[in-house]
């Protein structure tokens, strides 16, 4: 028992030392500790508004771990009012060498661009927060289906959503609704081999305002007719 | 009986930061604590000393006293006699000497109450770096008076859009020096740190293919961890780093699955017909918060880690989405419609006791600092969208990326 809290008291010293570090001697150190801690004598105070002879801390305040490889330079931010100019003072020669690492990725895409390669047809339309067909959508999907039996193409289906929703779940609702349109088309006998459906999320609203109606626009599947079908 | 005696003292001093003494209760702040932050003598005192106040005065716990009313110079020596009339209970003053490209900081603080230095401390840092030593210096006295460390040194990642194109971006908690940090998307989302702050984890369309990638902090390496033709939203980290959570429409709809680097493979947790969406893992790695619409509506849920034990979590309007869990695992941060607005709301893990902490504007992307004391965020309440923060009683709400910068997405780094 003895050899037991003789044993506690020696890891509590040991673990006070360490959290202790290298931390100032301070005169208001509680008594409780000062006393109970021979590693680390009382200071001699001479009076109470003298300041011990300390040992100062030292600290090299350096860029966080982890990021002392120098990450780009601060962004063109226009007009940084009342901000600080973006960090200067990085070593020139390791900012080119990060560069060279962080070789922007060339973008070849022509996704959710609005972009066609031959034609479109009409978009169609959904409800808010919705992803299953309207009605007033059957027409213009059956009509589309059987030109694409009759046109060996393929198809990229683009689901958008309005921005009133947050940015991951409107991607999310995007995927849902292309594929929505995308197995109404698979049942009118047209194979999925040739049917691509892909997400924009709010990305690239058909009508920029912020009205009900324009809204509505934005709530669409927008068809992309791509090249032909390699069969 | 003595054994068990020792063990108690033990645990109650180890429980306590060895030989300082908790001048600040931050859990029950009794009022602002008056703090006099001198001008700091030398090249950039004032800019040091600004920053010092202005990272102190934002976490509500202190008053720091106008420095109009100062009687004693940034040069003189130290006297309570000159603090005690302006109500400072404690002083900070210092000196800054630089030599060449290096600078050398010193500072005291003062407890008036007892007229001694409770810290001297000395800091050296490359002139660049004069808002990181500040912000040191302010954790130091956070450290001191409060007895834990201030948030000045973390950071926060966020997306930016410069030139039709998205990046990664870092900025300090104040919204000081941002930086770009990796490669450029069409598309790219909200990063997620990894516990250990070493690594991001973040998706992108590039190419008309989605990835997920992990950026290496260390390296500022990106690799590329999975990819599809289907939509990839990466989650957040679990607390091992090699393990992280996103949802993926590979199979169908958006579901939730796990990724473990090191085996190169994911682990399917959800099946459900509908939409099952932005995972938050929770501080302990056995909880995820995500949103469904399997009841007709997004909602957040909770389920185990292992995709068991699904629940409910939000019953109050039609539209909750962006869960992210507060460091302690005691409150979750999400966006809610209500009124046709999305506002930030925190609620406790089982849903209940649900808060509205804004009112302007849409905002989004919320996510806890690592101290659990502030909640950053995106907002559109000024025009385009950039990233804000304010107290996590939803308090102070301030901008901290310049305006004409498009911004979101931002996730605040570990300690």
């Amino acid at each position: 028992m003895r050899t037991l809290s003789t044993a506690m008291c020696i890891l509590f010293f040991i673990l006070a030392g360490c959290a202790e570090r290298k931390v100032v001697t301070m005169p208001e150190t509680p008594p409780a500790v000062a006393e109970e801690k021979p590693a680390t004598p009382a200071p001699e105070l001479k009076s109470p508004a003298e300041e011990p002879a300390q040992a100062v801390e030292t600290e090299k305040v350096t860029e966080q771990e982890g990021l002392r490889a120098p990450a780009q330079e601060g962004l063109r931010a226009p007009a940084q009012e009342g901000q600080e100019a973006p960090a200067q003072g990085e070593k020139k020669a390791e900012q080119e060498a990060a560069e060279e690492t962080l070789k922007t990725v060339a973008e070849a895409n022509s996704l959710c661009s609005g972009e066609t390669v031959r034609a479109t047809y009409d978009s169609i339309y959904f409800d808010f927060d919705r992803y299953d067909i309207r009605a007033d959508a059957g027409p213009a999907l059956k009509e589309l289906s059987s030109w694409l039996a009759r046109n060996d193409v393929k198809l990229h289906i683009e689901g958008h959503c309005d921005e009133r929703g947050t940015n991951e779940y409107n991607l999310a609702l995007g995927d849902q609704r292309a594929k929505s349109v995308r197995d109404y088309i698979m049942s009118m006998g047209i194979k999925a081999g040739r049917l691509e459906a892909v997400s924009c999320g709010e990305e690239r609203p058909a009508c920029p305002e912020q009205t009900e109606e324009c809204l509505a626009k934005n709530r669409r599947a927008h068809f992309v007719i791509l090249k032909e079908a390699a069969n | 009986m003595r054994a068990a005696v020792a063990v108690a003292l033990l645990l109650l001093l180890l429980t306590l930061p060895v030989g300082a003494r908790v001048r600040i209760d931050i859990t029950s702040p009794l009022g602002t604590f008056p703090i006099a932050i001198s001008e700091l003598d030398g090249p950039y005192g004032k800019e040091l000393s600004e920053t010092i106040t202005e990272d102190l005065a934002y976490t509500g716990l202190f008053q720091p006293i106008e420095r109009a009313a100062f009687i004693e110079p940034p040069h003189a020596p130290f006297n309570p006699g000159n603090w005690r009339p302006l109500g400072a209970e404690a002083v900070l003053k210092g000196t800054v000497r630089s030599s060449g490209k290096e600078m050398t900081v010193t500072v005291s603080l003062y407890d008036l109450s007892e007229g001694t230095a409770i810290l001297r401390k000395q800091y050296t840092a490359d002139a660049a770096l004069i808002r990181p030593i500040a912000h040191s210096i302010a954790n130091d006295i956070h450290q001191r008076l409060t007895g834990r460390r201030g948030v000045f040194r973390t950071r926060i990642a966020f997306v930016a859009e410069e030139d039709g194109q998205r990046r990664l971006c870092l900025m300090d908690w104040d919204g000081g020096r941002i930086k770009r940090l990796g490669p450029a998307g069409a598309v790219l989302l909200t990063p997620h740190w990894s516990r250990d702050g070493m690594r991001l984890v973040y998706s992108a369309r590039r190419g008309g293919l989605w990835g997920i990638h992990i950026l290496d902090l260390g390296s500022m390496k990106e690799t590329s961890a999975h990819s599809s033709k289907s939509t990839l939203l990466a989650g957040d980290f679990f607390p091992d780093p090699d393990a992280f959570a996103f949802s993926s429409s590979e199979e169908g709809s958006p579901d939730i699955y796990t990724y473990r680097l090191s085996k190169g493979r994911s682990n399917r947790l959800t099946s459900s017909r509908g939409i099952e969406v932005s995972p938050s893992v929770s501080p302990d790695g056995k909880t995820i918060a995500f949103v469904s619409d399997m009841g007709g509506s997004p909602q957040l849920y909770t389920m185990d880690g292992d995709g068991y034990n699904i629940k409910r979590i939000t019953f109050e309007g039609a539209y909750n989405t962006s869960p992210s869990w507060s460091p302690k695992g005691d409150m979750i941060a999400f966006v809610g419609n209500r009124g046709g607005k999305n506002r930030i709301f925190i609620a406790a893990p089982d849903g209940s006791g649900p808060t509205v902490l804004t009112v302007k504007g849409n905002n989004e992307d919320p996510d806890f600092s690592p101290d659990g004391r502030f909640i950053v965020f995106s907002s559109d309440r000024d025009g385009e969208k950039g990233i804000y923060i304010m107290r996590a009683d939803g308090g102070e709400q301030k901008r901290l990326t310049p305006k004409g910068l498009k911004a979101y997405g931002p996730r605040w780094s570990p300690e």
